[in-house]
């Protein structure tokens, strides 16, 4: 039992020597070199076999480094993203709403003001009544009374600073706006979670309304600009 | 004579209101926008005094709805604006706009245009 166990061993081994001698003559022409001796072989052959796998090592290695460069991407995209939002949600909002109260506040005063030249107006009416039943040694008063209606009217007319500084806002509102729309568009192209899908173009957004106002409004150059308007007119628009 | 003053700012229509009280012109009506004035347009109104941007209905708008109207073929028509663009008064001139004045304007500026106005409606009749 043991002889022929012993003999199988044998046999077995020198069959498995043969193999490996074999499968080290395959390495050693894989190399492209020829070795001189099995000891040169095997060393070879151990050389090749480490390559290989420090190959495969390293492709893994390269892999992992790919991954984590991607996820380090995909984290800052979704930093931008989140910068991008934060940017368009909430300091455009508080610029947005800022120029509106701005504006507002511009309104109201502007109203308050208004009201109080037509009171101004009003007591000089009085004047003039108070001179009519009382009388007056000399013209010195009607002629102050006259001056200082004609101040508190040039008065009212600085007041359409009002409307153009007024469009000049809603100007300045409508372009945050904008930049609001292009930046949550930039925000959507970023997400993560929807790459690749289709982004909703930007000019098919729903716009905001009529324009209420003149990008171009200004309190400067008003005989000028009104002079090019002038030559139009009077030429029937062939200008 | 009796003004429809058209615009979208009440301090606006107050200025507008105010100067032409002070030039002899106390009938006036007033309109928010387009829309309003074309309302409140009737054969009443003798003469309007628009904006140009304005919600609802632009003042350009309102003076091409006004042309297409039989009442309004003939009603003069002066824009007052912010806008002073070569090619938006051209466009004014072409709607039917009789006259254009730039804001911001003075009642003397005011005056002048109404009187030209009123002196070429005179004119052509």
């Amino acid at each position: 039992m043991h002889a022929k166990h012993h003999v199988e061993l044998l046999y077995d081994s020198e069959a498995t020597l043969r193999l490996l001698d074999t499968a080290i003559k395959d390495m050693g022409e894989f190399d492209g070199e020829e070795p001189q001796s099995l000891e040169q072989r095997v060393r070879a052959a151990m050389t090749q076999e480490r390559s290989t796998s420090m190959g495969l090592i390293g492709l893994s290695d390269l892999l992992a480094r790919g991954y984590a460069e991607i996820i380090g991407v995909l984290d800052s995209l979704r930093q931008s993203r989140s910068l991008l939002e934060r940017a368009a949600v909430e300091k455009i909002h508080h610029t947005h709403d800022k120029l509106r109260e701005v504006s507002n506040a511009t309104e109201t005063a502007a109203t308050d003001i208004l009201n109080g030249l037509d009171r101004a107006n009003s007591m000089v009416d009085d004047l003039d009544a108070c001179a009519a039943e009382y009388g007056e040694s000399d013209d010195r008063g009607a002629t102050i009374r006259a001056a200082l209606r004609d101040e508190l009217f040039a008065l009212m007319g600085h007041m359409q600073f009002q409307d153009i500084t007024s469009q000049q806002l809603t100007y300045a509102s409508a372009v945050l706006t904008e930049m609001e729309a292009r930046l949550a568009h930039i925000a959507r192209v970023f997400d993560p979670a929807t790459f690749g899908a289709a982004v909703t173009d930007l000019e098919s957004a729903p716009g905001a309304g009529p324009v209420t106002f003149d990008p171009n409004a200004s309190t400067q150059n008003r005989a000028e600009r009104q002079a090019v308007a002038d030559e139009i007119v009077a030429t029937g628009a062939s200008a | 004579m009796k003004i429809l003053v058209v615009d979208d700012s009440a301090t606006m229509r107050r200025i507008l209101v105010n100067s032409l009280q002070r030039i002899g012109y106390s009938d006036c009506v007033e309109a928010g926008d387009g829309r309003e004035a074309v309302d409140k347009f009737d054969g009443s109104i003798q003469f309007v005094i628009t904006d140009w941007n304005m919600p609802n209905m632009s003042g350009i708008d309102l003076a091409r709805a006004l042309r297409a109207l039989p009442e309004g073929k003939s009603v003069p028509i002066l824009m007052v604006t912010t806008r002073s663009v070569k090619e938006d008064i051209i466009a004014a001139v072409q709607a039917g706009v009789n006259n254009y004045i730039v804001k911001p304007f003075t009642p003397q500026v005011l005056k002048e245009k109404i009187d030209a106005v009123l002196s070429g409606v005179a004119a052509a009749a």
